[in-house]
C-alpha cells in the first residue's frame, strides 16, 4: 500500500509535468519565444559571440557528431586536470591531495559520460572547486548533450529532404540555459528547505555524547590494506571521542544529479547520506525529479513531429515497463531474506517496522522509498542510491541490473531515455514490416537498411562492451581481487559494474572494490565507448532520415500510436534485453535466488 | 602515468571520431 501511494505521488507528479514542461522544451530548442528566451536572449547571444559561433548554421549530422565529441573530449580533459591538480588550486579547505591518474581517468569519463560512476569517496578527496567547477558542471553538460542528441533525432523525424539536423552549440547552450539551469536553481532551494546543506565551510569537528570504541584497518605504508594469511583484513582496536562532518556545497551539486539523471553524490553514501537526502519527503522529490525530464522528453517529440499521440504511445510504454520492474523489486524486497525468516525474525510490515529485507536501507524511507528510487535510477541513467543495492536480494537486484540492460528507456536519462527507445521504436516497425511483407516505416519515414545497420550499431555496442567486460573481468586476477562475495553474487558484482559502466548509469553494487588501475581503466574506456558509440549512430540516423522525403499515410501504413504499437515496441524491447543478457542473468542474480531459496 | 592516460582520452576520441567518419564514408559510397 505505501509502495502504491509512494509510486503514484512520484510518477504521478513527474507524468502530470509532461505537457508543460514538453512543451516548454520544444519551444525553447526550437527558438520559439517565451518568456525564458526572452530573459536570457542577451546572456544566449553574448555566450555565442564570446565562443565565434554562428548560430545561424545548420548542421549536417556528421559536423554535429564532431562538435559533440570535441565539446566532451575537452571537458574529460578539463576535468581529468582538474583532479590532478587540485592541490595546488583554490577552495581545497581540507588539502586534500591530487587524485591518482587512473581514478582522475576514470572520474573524467564518468561524469563526461553522465554516468558519475564514482570510485572515490567525495568527501575525503574531492577539493570544493573540483566537486563544482569540474563535476558539477559536468553534471549540466553531459546532461544537456543527451538531451541534444534526443532533439536532433526529433528533427530527423520532423524534417523532410533537409541536409541539417540542428545546430550543436546552440542546441548546448538552450538545453543548458533555458532548461537545467533554472530548474536546478528551483530544486536546490526545495532541497535546502528540507535539510540539504550547502555551503562551502571546512569540515567540522563534533564531539561525540558516548566515546566510541572500534575496530580500525591496518594498513602498510603505501596506505595499502594489510591482510592476514586467509586474506581477511588487519585490524587494531580504537577509540575516538569525535566525529569529522564533511561541509560542502552539496544542495546545488544534489539538484542537477537528480534533474540531469547524472547521479554522482557529493558524498560517498549518494542520497543514503542524511545531507543529501534527510527526508521522506525529500526522497519523494528526488525520486520524481529524477523521472521529470525524461518522461517530458515524450511529450516534446509528439509535439515536434506533429502529432502528440506518437510521443504518448512511448510514455505508456515507458510506464508499464517501469511499473512492472519497480513492483518487481518491491515484492522481492518486502518478502524478506528466507535465512533470516529460518530464525524466527518476524519480517512482516507492520505499524513498527518496515518489514522486508531492510539490510542496507535507511530507515526513514523503509522498503517502499528504497525499492521505487532503486528502480528510478537504473531505469533512468541516472545511478544515485539511496540504498546499499549490494544487500538488495537476489531478485532486488535482478531488477536494476536488468532495468541497466534494457538499455535505461523505462523512462531512460536525460535525453538518452527518448532516443533509446526511438531506436527500438524504429527496430519494431522493421520486425514487423518483414512479418508482413511490406517496407517498414515510420512517421511517414521509410526504415531502409541503412538505417538498421545504424540501429543495430546503436543496439549491440553496450551488450557487446558490457559482456567482454564482465567477461575480461571474471578471467583475470585484478578483475577478481576486488571481489567481496565470491560465487553467483560476486559475479553479479562485476556484470553489474559492467552494465552500470556500459549503459552510463553510475550506480554501483558496492560489493566490489573499483578503486583499483583495471577497473577505473576498463570501466572509463567502456563508459566512453557505451556512451558515444551509440550517440555517433543516433546522429548519423537522424540525418538520414531528416534527408528523406515523408511519405503520405495509406490504408497499409502501421499506425504507431495504438495498443498495438505499444505491444509491439514493450516486446521488442524486452526480446532484445532478454536476448543479449539471459545467459549472464542466469550466472548471477537467478543462481543467487535458487542458492538463497534451496536452503 | 598522465601521458599514458591523456593517450587514451585521445585514442577513444579518434575511435569515436572514426566510426562516424566510416558512417559518413559508407553512406557517400552508397
Amino acid at each position: 500500500m505505501k509502495f502504491a501511494a509512494l509510486f503514484i505521488l512520484c510518477v504521478g507528479t513527474a507524468l502530470l509535468c509532461i505537457k508543460p514542461l514538453g512543451i516548454y522544451i520544444a519551444d525553447v530548442m526550437e527558438g520559439r519565444s517565451n518568456t525564458a528566451t526572452r530573459l536570457g536572449s542577451r546572456v544566449e547571444r553574448l555566450l555565442y559571440r564570446c565562443c565565434g559561433i554562428d548560430s545561424t548554421v545548420d548542421m549536417t549530422w556528421l559536423q554535429y557528431a564532431k562538435a559533440l565529441l570535441l565539446f566532451n573530449a575537452i571537458g574529460a580533459l578539463f576535468v581529468y586536470g582538474l583532479q590532478r591538480l587540485q592541490s595546488w588550486l583554490p577552495l581545497n579547505p581540507q588539502h586534500f591531495a591530487a587524485l591518482s591518474a587512473d581514478s582522475s581517468f576514470n572520474t573524467a569519463m564518468s561524469f563526461v559520460t553522465n554516468t558519475d560512476w564514482q570510485g572515490y569517496a567525495g568527501e575525503s578527496a574531492m577539493s570544493n572547486l573540483t566537486q563544482m567547477a569540474g563535476l558539477t558542471v559536468q553534471n549540466f553538460l553531459s546532461a544537456a548533450t543527451g538531451i541534444v542528441v534526443a532533439i536532433a533525432l526529433v528533427r530527423g523525424f520532423a524534417r523532410h529532404g533537409a541536409k541539417g539536423i540542428g545546430n550543436f552549440w546552440v542546441d548546448i547552450v538552450r538545453s543548458s540555459l533555458y532548461l537545467l539551469l533554472p530548474l536546478s536553481l528551483i530544486l536546490a532551494l526545495v532541497l535546502v528547505s528540507q535539510g540539504v546543506i550547502q555551503n562551502l565551510d571546512a569540515f567540522k569537528e563534533a564531539t561525540l555524547v558516548e566515546t566510541l570504541h572500534f575496530d580500525q584497518p591496518k594498513s602498510d605504508a603505501h596506505g595499502d590494506a594489510l591482510k592476514d594469511a586467509s586474506g581477511n583484513p588487519i585490524t587494531e582496536p580504537a577509540v575516538t571521542r569525535t566525529q569529522t562532518i564533511p561541509m560542502g556545497p552539496v544542495a546545488s551539486q544534489e539538484s542537477i544529479k537528480e534533474l540531469g539523471t547524472n547521479g554522482g553524490g557529493f558524498y560517498n553514501a549518494n542520497s543514503a547520506h542524511p545531507f543529501e537526502n534527510p527526508t521522506a519527503l525529500s526522497n519523494a522529490i528526488e525520486i520524481a525529479v529524477i523521472l521529470l525530464i525524461p518522461f517530458a522528453l515524450t511529450y516534446t517529440f509528439g509535439r515536434m513531429v506533429g502529432d502528440t499521440r506518437q510521443g504518448w504511445a512511448l510514455m505508456i510504454a515507458m510506464l508499464v515497463l517501469f511499473g512492472a520492474l519497480a513492483s518487481s523489486a518491491y515484492v522481492g524486497e518486502q518478502q524478506g531474506n528466507p535465512l533470516i525468516a529460518q530464525h524466527g525474525v518476524d519480517q512482516s510490515p507492520t505499524q513498527w517496522q518496515a518489514g522486508g529485507n531492510m539490510e542496507g536501507k535507511e530507515t526513514r524511507f523503509g522498503i517502499a522509498g528504497s525499492t521505487l528510487f532503486v528502480a528510478a535510477t537504473t531505469a533512468t541513467s541516472c545511478g544515485a542510491v539511496n540504498t546499499m543495492h549490494d544487500s538488495l536480494l537476489p531478485m532486488g537486484g535482478f531488477v536494476p541490473l536488468f532495468l541497466m540492460q534494457l538499455g535505461e528507456l523505462a523512462p531512460g536519462g536525460v535525453g538518452t531515455g527518448i532516443y533509446t527507445i526511438l531506436i527500438f521504436a524504429i527496430l519494431g516497425v522493421f520486425i514487423a514490416g518483414l512479418m508482413i511483407g511490406r517496407t517498414p516505416e515510420y512517421l511517414g519515414k521509410k526504415i531502409q537498411s541503412r538505417e538498421m545497420k545504424l540501429a543495430s550499431i546503436f543496439i549491440l555496442t553496450t551488450p557487446i562492451l558490457v559482456l567482454l567486460g564482465t567477461a575480461v573481468g571474471v578471467m583475470t586476477q585484478a578483475g577478481t581481487a576486488g571481489i567481496a562475495n565470491p560465487g553467483a553474487h560476486g559475479f553479479s558484482e562485476i556484470l553489474y559494474a559492467f552494465s552500470s559502466a556500459g549503459n552510463n548509469n553510475g550506480s554501483a553494487f558496492a560489493g566490489l572494490t573499483v578503486n583499483t588501475p583495471f577497473y577505473n581503466a576498463a570501466l572509463g574506456i567502456v563508459m566512453w565507448l557505451g556512451r558515444f558509440w551509440p550517440i555517433v549512430a543516433a546522429l548519423a540516423i537522424a540525418g538520414s532520415l531528416a534527408a528523406k522525403k515523408r511519405i503520405p499515410v495509406s490504408e497499409g501504413t502501421m499506425p504507431t500510436h495504438g495498443p498495438l504499437f505499444i505491444a509491439l515496441l514493450i516486446g521488442t524491447i524486452i526480446l532484445i534485453g532478454v536476448l543479449n543478457y539471459v545467459p549472464a542473468l542466469a550466472l548471477g542474480p537467478v543462481v543467487e535466488h535458487f542458492q538463497l531459496t534451496a536452503r | 602515468m598522465d601521458l599514458l592516460y591523456l593517450a587514451v582520452i585521445l585514442l577513444l576520441l579518434l575511435a569515436t571520431w572514426g566510426l562516424a567518419v566510416a558512417i559518413d564514408h559508407i553512406e557517400d559510397e552508397k
